[in-house]
This record gives structure tokens, sequence and C-alpha cells, in this order.
């Protein structure tokens, strides 16, 4: 179990808030623009012009308003205060996962890490966020809220968090649904999970949220033996949810074919998220996962 | 084989790699796994391609392992038969000459023989069962035999081989040949043929130059149905060699109490003089001094040495020479098997009596056989005068001889009682008169053809005139028949003068091959006119009967009146009564059969007083009441006897001797050089080995030197190989 300490790693969010330049971006727009908010919604309704302030968006500029009056001012909307942000950690068995070595955190350990420093990250950009532990029906919900307790309140969550039982399996369709159900307004919804399931099924999902207008974003979780698959002698592979059967065989032979099966999973979730206007982001457990995020969160800005 | 075969236990490192497939089968890693549905869809498409691979690895390893210890094992090329050595299969046949002359005992102690068969064994023993190879055996002794066809078992055929042992016939390879070229046609070509012989000259060039050809003939048959031909010589050094070729009885009748000769012939085979003793005896006992020395025979030449007996018992008697001191035991001995008579009872019937006249056949025949009539108990043969009456009443079974002087009338059943007379070994003498025609003859003695008369009598030809002597008798087959006697040049000078004014023509069925003409009729005045027979013989069973077309009367002829008159019928009544005995004296491969009394039904034959089996009498076909006994092919040289067992009226058949002897032609042991032989034939055709198998073995050390060496090779191979593979399988599967 992790500890609350340890899901609110001070490294994690020292590195997040210290990143390279698109991170260091994020801050600052916390600090100045005060509503630069990493999940910062693309489909909102024009609320005023504000004079320009270093630090603002050179994107954001109106520059008809500039040609009229020769002065700098910025676009500002009704949305882009208090956006609610939803965390959605997939707790099902598989998420177990982790080398014996311990060399690497299990993957839903890793999640967690994501998850918490997400929260921080929004919560300080005064947003709102929620989160859902998910396997295959909702273990926990919590409402979209900001402020350190709030934060705290999810950090607690996802620390005392655990994997499902192997038979309770996992049902991400079912948490789409339900999420489809229960975000009545438009928000941005961060799922983090390996997507060991129905593979259509999931697709499906995460493309009826992105229908709904929410800005879905699937951060693809698995360890690098899943997709290396270094094993190279005789193993048993026995599976952490119920219904396959253990399997014995020469790890080695099978690497070839297995990795391709892989590659199709994981071109295919890709493929068919951009093709929704899903952000995916592969996240392999073996990467610091502040550097992992960082990285996305400033590639997000500058494609925003 | 193996020189090592200790070793071969090893081979069950063979199931080492097998052993650790399964062990690390067994050992595996155990991981708790989430992407099982990737993982099972890769062992679904990998896991055929992955067992072939893994089974392409396991045979590669156990291959090698294998061949790795085979190699330590020290192989033979017998047990191996890969590399170096004959791959095929081999089809063998081997001709093995068993004939006596391979008994021939060398200064060594070695014979032909069982040089012949150990070199057979070391051949077959070369031979592999588990490739298939066959051995068809053949026995090269008279009559040639099949032993073994095409036998894979070299078990049984080296047993066979053990079994074999020397004949006392002569040589058949001219059988063997013909035997092997039609097995030839059942084999595949490519075919062995070894002849393992002693390369007799009389057996290389059988029957003269005919039956060289014929031979050679087999020897071009065989290598054109794509065989080869592979002598074997399996006679060392000279061959000298002494045989006793004949023992023959040189008084016309054996008699009791009169001294009976007899002639044994020896005869040198050899380079060199040389010389023996020759010991006589009879019944098995010898007949006190009666041993001859035989000093010196020049090579190529014989000897004669006559021995004397006096016998003291009527019946059948056995006579035995034999040879000391010679390298050839088998033809150092011989027997004669010797009927004795007390005197040859004839009964003599008269078909024109002449009453008191001087010139009948009665007064003629008697006078020449009988001269001295009661008053002499000591002649050979004591006649009985009857007429044709007299020939229907009489008990045949009291006389040897019968003889019928123009007798025209007979009744059917005596005819039937002369033929069963005949067979059982009885002469009958027949003298033509105007008399022997008519429907009874035909009825009783001609019977178409299948009677006893040798041929069917027809109208009289010639006249009465004293005067004219229209027919001459000419001597045709003299040689060794009755009319032997006259063969002589002073005797001969006189039969031309003979007048036969009257004759019987006689008219021979065609197809009958048994008559024997002895003597013709020409006619004197009629130059180109066919001859006609004159003295004709068919043999009957175990007799034989002697058809003269003209009187022994001076009713159609002089030949009463000449001195020859009286040989000419002794003789032809020697002739007649020898025969029984004459068919008792039997050559290797020869068979006895005789008629016997109607109330006997079996008999046990036994060779040199071993019983070998019992012979049921069989009915002679078409007769009544008259029954057989027939032997099979006698095939050892000896004394063979048929005793009977007493009839239910408690009447005893006396046992019959046959005497068997070696064939003398085997005897001559000169041999063809294996050159002279090949140069029979195109090159190519024959080749000649001292030891079949010595080439074989040779190519076998040879090869046994290279094959531990080749097999280490393989071995190295097939880990390269394996290795090979396994990286590239490793590649394959994406590992290092």
């Amino acid at each position: 179990m992790l500890s609350q300490g340890e899901v609110l790693d001070p490294e994690i969010l020292d590195r997040v808030a210290g990143l390279e330049l698109a991170a260091r971006k994020v801050v600052e727009g916390f600090v100045t623009g005060r509503h630069d908010s990493p999940f910062k919604g693309s489909s909102v309704e024009f609320r005023q012009h504000r004079e320009y302030t270093a630090g603002d968006d050179l994107r954001r500029l109106d520059w008809k308003v500039f040609a009229k009056k020769d002065r700098f001012y910025v676009r500002e909307y009704e949305e882009e205060t208090n956006v609610k942000t939803y965390l959605v950690v997939d707790t099902s068995r598989s998420m177990a996962y982790a080398p014996a070595s311990g060399a690497r955190p299990s993957k839903l350990r890793y999640a967690k890490l994501i998850a918490a420093a997400l929260a921080k990250l929004v919560s300080d950009a005064r947003d709102l966020v929620g989160l859902a532990l998910w396997a295959k029906t909702d273990a926990l919900f919590l409402p979209p809220k900001n402020g350190d307790g709030h934060v705290h309140e999810i950090a607690s969550a996802l620390a005392s968090a655990q994997p499902a039982d192997a038979a309770t399996g996992t049902d991400l369709g079912a948490l789409f649904e339900e999420l489809s159900a229960k975000v009545r307004h438009r928000s941005i919804v961060v799922i983090l999970s390996d997507l060991f399931d129905d593979r259509t099924r999931v697709l499906e999902g995460i493309a009826r949220v992105a229908q709904r207008g929410h800005d879905a974003v699937v951060m693809h979780v698995l360890d690098p033996d899943e997709l290396t698959f270094p094993f190279d002698r005789m193993t048993r592979f026995e599976a952490l949810e119920s219904g396959p059967l253990p399997v014995t065989v020469d790890a080695r032979a099978l690497r070839e074919a297995y990795l391709a099966e892989m590659n199709t999973f994981t071109t295919d979730v890709r493929s068919r998220c951009l093709a929704a206007g899903v952000d995916h982001l592969l996240l392999d457990t073996s990467q610091d996962p502040g550097t992992a995020l960082a990285s996305y969160l400033a590639r997000r800005l500058m494609t925003r | 084989m193996f020189g090592l075969p200790a070793m071969l236990g090893w081979l069950a490192a063979a199931a080492v790699p097998v052993l650790i497939h399964l062990l690390t089968r067994q050992r595996w890693r155990r991981v708790e796994w989430g992407a099982m549905e990737f993982l099972l869809r890769a062992v679904k498409k990998q896991q055929r391609r992955v067992r072939l691979q893994d089974l392409l690895l396991l045979l590669l390893r156990v291959a090698a392992v294998i061949l790795l210890i085979l190699a330590l094992a020290e192989p033979k090329l017998a047990s191996a038969g890969l590399l170096g050595g004959q791959e095929e299969r081999r089809e063998v046949v081997l001709v093995v000459d068993t004939s006596f002359s391979m008994a021939f005992r060398e200064s060594t102690g070695e014979t032909p023989f069982r040089r012949a068969v150990e070199r057979a064994r070391a051949l077959v023993r070369d031979l592999q069962s588990a490739r298939g190879d066959t051995v068809t055996l053949i026995t090269g002794g008279s009559p040639a035999t099949l032993k073994l066809s095409r036998d894979s078992d070299i078990n049984r055929v080296d047993a066979e081989l053990e079994r074999l042992e020397t004949s006392d016939a002569v040589t058949d390879l001219p059988g063997a040949l013909r035997t092997v070229v039609a097995k030839l046609d059942d084999l595949p070509r490519g075919v062995e043929v070894f002849i393992l012989s002693d390369l007799q000259r009389v057996a290389l060039n059988p029957g003269g130059e005919d039956g060289s050809k014929a031979f050679d003939g087999l020897i071009t048959t065989i290598k054109q149905k794509g065989s080869s031909i592979t002598l074997v010589p399996c006679g060392r050094g000279t061959a000298d060699n002494l045989a006793i070729t004949s023992v023959t009885m040189a008084s016309k009748l054996a008699q009791v109490g009169r001294p009976t000769r007899f002639a044994v012939m020896v005869r040198n085979f050899g380079t060199r003089p040389s010389g023996g003793v020759v010991n006589f005896t009879v019944d098995g006992a010898d007949a006190g001094g009666d041993a001859a020395t035989i000093d010196v025979i020049e090579a190529g030449k014989e000897s004669v040495v006559d021995f004397r007996h006096t016998f003291t018992e009527t019946g059948p008697h056995l006579v035995e020479a034999r040879f000391v001191t010679d390298a050839l035991e088998t033809d150092n001995r011989r027997a004669l098997s010797v009927i004795v008579q007390n005197r040859v009872s004839t009964l003599l019937i008269d078909g024109s009596p002449a009453g008191s006249s001087d010139e009948g056949a009665a007064y003629f025949l008697s006078a020449a056989l009988d001269p001295a009539g009661a008053d002499d108990r000591r002649g050979a043969f004591e006649v009985s005068v009857s007429d044709e009456i007299g020939l229907e009443r009489a008990d045949l079974s009291n006389s040897s001889l019968v003889i019928l002087a123009n007798v025209g009338t007979i009744s059917p059943r005596r005819g039937d009682d002369l033929e069963a007379f005949v067979a059982k070994g009885g002469g009958l003498l027949i003298f033509a008169g105007d008399r022997l025609r008519g429907p009874q003859v035909d009825a009783a003695l001609w019977r178409d053809g299948k009677g006893l008369l040798p041929g069917r009598p027809g109208d009289v030809v010639g006249n009465d005139d004293t005067s004219d002597a229209g027919f001459e008798l000419t001597l045709t087959s003299a040689e060794r028949g009755p009319l032997r006697y006259f063969t002589d040049e002073r005797v001969q000078a006189l039969i031309p003068a003979i007048p036969f004014r009257k004759i019987l023509p006689v008219t021979i069925n065609a197809d009958d091959t048994t008559v024997t003409t002895y003597a013709r009729f020409l006619h004197r005045k009629q130059q180109g006119t066919p001859p006609y027979p004159a003295v004709l013989e068919r043999p009957y069973g175990a007799g034989r009967v002697l058809l003269v077309a003209t009187t022994a009367s001076r009713h159609w002829n002089d030949l009463a009146a000449f001195p020859t008159y009286v040989p000419f019928v002794r003789e032809m009544a020697y002739h007649l009564v020898r025969r029984a005995s004459d068919l008792e004296n039997l050559t290797v491969g020869g068979s006895w059969r005789g008629e016997i009394e109607g109330s006997v039904r079996k008999a046990t034959l036994s060779h040199n007083g071993r019983p070998i089996r019992e012979l049921d009498a069989l009915a002679v076909p078409n007769k009544e009441r008259r029954y057989e006994i027939r032997t099979d092919t006698l095939d050892r040289a000896g004394t063979w006897r048929l005793e009977f067992p007493p009839s239910d009226d408690g009447k005893v058949t006396p046992p019959i001797r046959l005497a068997v002897n070696v064939d003398p032609l085997e005897s001559d042991l000169a041999r063809l050089t294996p050159d002279a032989m090949v140069s029979r034939f195109p090159a190519g055709t024959l080749r000649v080995v001292e030891d079949p198998s010595a080439k074989a073995s040779a190519a076998n050390s040879e090869s046994d030197g290279r094959l531990w060496w080749w097999c280490l090779i393989g071995a190295f191979v097939l880990f390269l190989a394996e290795s090979f593979v396994g990286q590239w399988i490793g590649k394959s599967r994406g590992g290092a």
C-alpha cells in the first residue's frame, strides 16, 4: 500500500514544477495567467478582453483590437475558470503487474503517482479535479473540487487503492458508460489504464466520451516487460485475471509473435484515439513519471 | 560388428538430449502476467513452427550423440555397411560341388569339400540379413539340388552349409547351372553366382564336345542375365587317384559248386605310376587268401585282377573288391550282386515236334544247351522238352528260361503267365517258324506291341529250295548283346556262309524304343531290299525276350549244321538268364523296380544294414494280380537290401540285394586350370577367386579403418549443424 507521502512525492511534484520549458510555462501560467491550467479547454465561450501582461499566451492576442487601439489585449473565455478534470485510474488486477525483480513499480502504482501529480497541478491551477477508481465497477468516485484539502483527499484515496481481485476482471466499457452518465458538463477526462480489456468496447467507450464534448486523454500505462517481452526460457505465464489457463512456453520462441501482437494493439489504440480526437500517451513504467508527464503537458500546451 | 561393442552401452546417452529437452520443459519460471490475450494469440501462431524447430534440433543432437558413440565403438563394415562397402542388397547363389571327388584327402589332411564349405561360410558371414541379402544354395552333386532359395536368414544358411556332406554321386554342374538359370528368372539382375568346385576336367567338359558346348552355353546365359560368375577352385596340388572301376563276373554263370571267375579292374587316374592291394570278399567275409597286390599301374592305365570263388549256396550273393591305400575312399570299393544257381532250369517247347526225327528244334536246342542230358549233372542248362499242350500245363515258376520254338498255339492266359514270368526276371527265347503267327500269337504274345514279342510276325518270305541261300545274317548292335561272341573276327567270318532260306519278317512298332535289333537278314539277290530284323530283344520287367526270326531247326536254314549254332544258342540263353542279376547292379543315382510275388505287399529297404524306409507294393498297371516294388533314387554307394515279410500263407520271399557303386567317371580327378577355364569365354565372363570372402574382407578392413572416422566426421557435422540451426532458430525467435 502506498502511503500518502509516497503518492504525493515531493520530488515528483518538484520535478513537474521545475521541468523543461513547457512545464515551466504551465507553472508560470498558474502564477500569472491563473487560468492556464494544463487541461485548459479548447471549446469554450468568449467572455471579455483583458490587457496583455507578460507571460500571457501570445496566441490569445486579439490582433483586431490591437489594430483598432494599438494596444495588446488578450481574449478571455467563460470556461476558463473552474474546468473540471476527472482522473480515472484503472485498478483492475492486470494493473498490479510489476517485474519480479522489483526494479520498477507496478503499473497501478505508476498510475497513482501520475494521477496524484495531476491532481495537485490541476488543483494548484484552481480548477476542479475529481477521481474515479475503476475495475469492473466504480470502487470510488470523488466529485471534482479544488483546494489542498481535496487534493489531500484524492491522495489518500489513491494511497489506499488496491488492485481488484483476480475474479473481478475488467470492464472499462462500463466505466465509460458510467462517466458519460455522471459527467454532464464538458470536462477533461484523464484515463490511466493498461486497457487490457475488450479492445473494441474500450475504444468505442473512449470515442463516446470524446463525442460528448469531453476532452479525453488516455494515459496508456504499460510495463516494459509487456512492451519488450524480455523472457528467454521456459516460462509459465499465469493470468493475473481469471479466465485464461496458465500456459508454459519457450518465451524466447514466442517473443517475435508476442511483440507483433502487442505492437498491433498499441498502434490500433493510438490510431483509434487520434481518430476520435483523444490524446494518447504511452507510458512505460521504466520512464521517470515526472519527465514523462512534463513532456506530455508541454506537448499538449504547444498544440492547444 | 564393433571392435568395442561394450561402448554401445553408451548409446543410451542418445536419450540425454531428449531428457534435457523434457527436463527443460519441466523447469520453468512462473510469471503472473496481465497481457495474456496477446500471449495466447502468439502461442497459437507460433506453436507448430516452434515444435518443428525443437524436433529438428532434438534429432540433430540425438543423431550426433549416436554417431559419436558408434565412432568410439570402432564399427566394422559387416554391421555398418554404410560407407566404403557394398551398400546394395546382395543376391548370392552358391553352387557347392558335393560330388565324391570333393572328398579327396590331400597330403595336408584337408579335402576340397571342407575348403569349399568353409569358403562358402566365410562368404555368407559377410552378408547381412538386415540389408536383405539372400542366399540361394545349390548342391552340384548329381542330381543337382536346390537346398535353399533366396534365404535371407544368414544363420540358417550357415547351418545348412555346415550340414552339407559329400555324396557318392558324380558332379552335375550342368544340372546345377540349369537350376541357376531357372532361379535367375525370379531374381533381380546383379546376382553373384559362386561355383565352389575342385574344377574336375570331366565335370567342366561333361559329355564330350557337345556337353562342353551346352555347359559353356549355360555360363553364357547366366552372364547374359546380368549375373557375375565366380569360380572358386577348392582343390590344391595334384590329385592322384586309383579307383576300382569295375567288378564283373567273367564266368558265364554263377553256379553252385563250380568256380566262378571275377575280374576286378583298377585304373590309375593319376599322373604317376602307382599300385596297391586289392582285397576280395564274398558276402562280407574275406574269401580266404583272396587278395592281390598290384605293384605298378602306369599313369592313365588300368590293371585287371582275377579272383575265383566257388559258391556253395544258391541265391543272391554279394562280391566286393576293396582297394587299400588311396586318398579317395569312395571309389576304393566296388560290389557286385550275383545270383547263384544250381543249373538253369529250361523249359523247351517245340511247336512242331518232329517225332523221332533229329531235324527238329527240340533236338538241336537240347543238344546245344544240355548235350549230355540226364547223364551230366554239372551242365549249366537243364532242359525239359514239351509241346504246346505241355506249355499250357507247365509250372513256370520252376524254370529260369523258356524257349518257344515255332509255337503257334498258346492261350491268352498262358500269355499272361509268360509275361509275369519274364517280368520277374525269367528269360524267354522265341524261335520263329511257320506257326508263329496268327490270332493266337497276336492275342497271347504280341498284344498290339504291348506283349512279349518285340515285333509282329508277318508273312514268311523265302523258299524251301535248299540250293537257294536267299538271306545272309549280319550283326548290327552286337557289342554288348547276346551275339557279342560273334564279334570276334574269326567267328564272324563264318556267319555269311550260313544259308538262311526262309525268314519271318517282323514289324516293330515305330514308337517302340525298347526293342534292340542285334542282327538282320540281308537278301542276297535283291540288293537294295531293306534288311529284315533277325535277332531282336525286348526287355520286359526284370527279364527279357529274344526273338530269332528263323527256325531253330533246319527247316528254314542250315544254322544247326554249322559249329556256330551251339554258341549262338548258348550265348543267347546266358544273356537271358543274366538279366535279373544285371539289374541288381546299379550306379549311384539309379533306382530299382521289379515285380514281386502277388502275396507280398510290403518291403523294407535298408542300406549297409541300416533300415531306410518301408516300401509298399504297387499294382502293375493293366495287369491283374501282379505287383511291383519301386525304390527311390539310391543316392549312396554300398549294399541296398529289399526284405519282404512272410506272406499270410507263410511263404517266404527271398531278399533282393542291390549293389550300388559309384560312377568311375568321377574318379578322374584331373583338373582344369582356372586360366584354361576362363579362356573358354569372352573376357569378363568368368572370374576366378581363391577365397571369395578375401576380397570383401580386404575391402571391409579398409573400410573398417575409415568407418569410425566417418562416424566421427558425421557426429562433428551434426553438432555443427545443430549449432547453426540453433542460432538460426534463436535469431528467428528474436533471441540472442
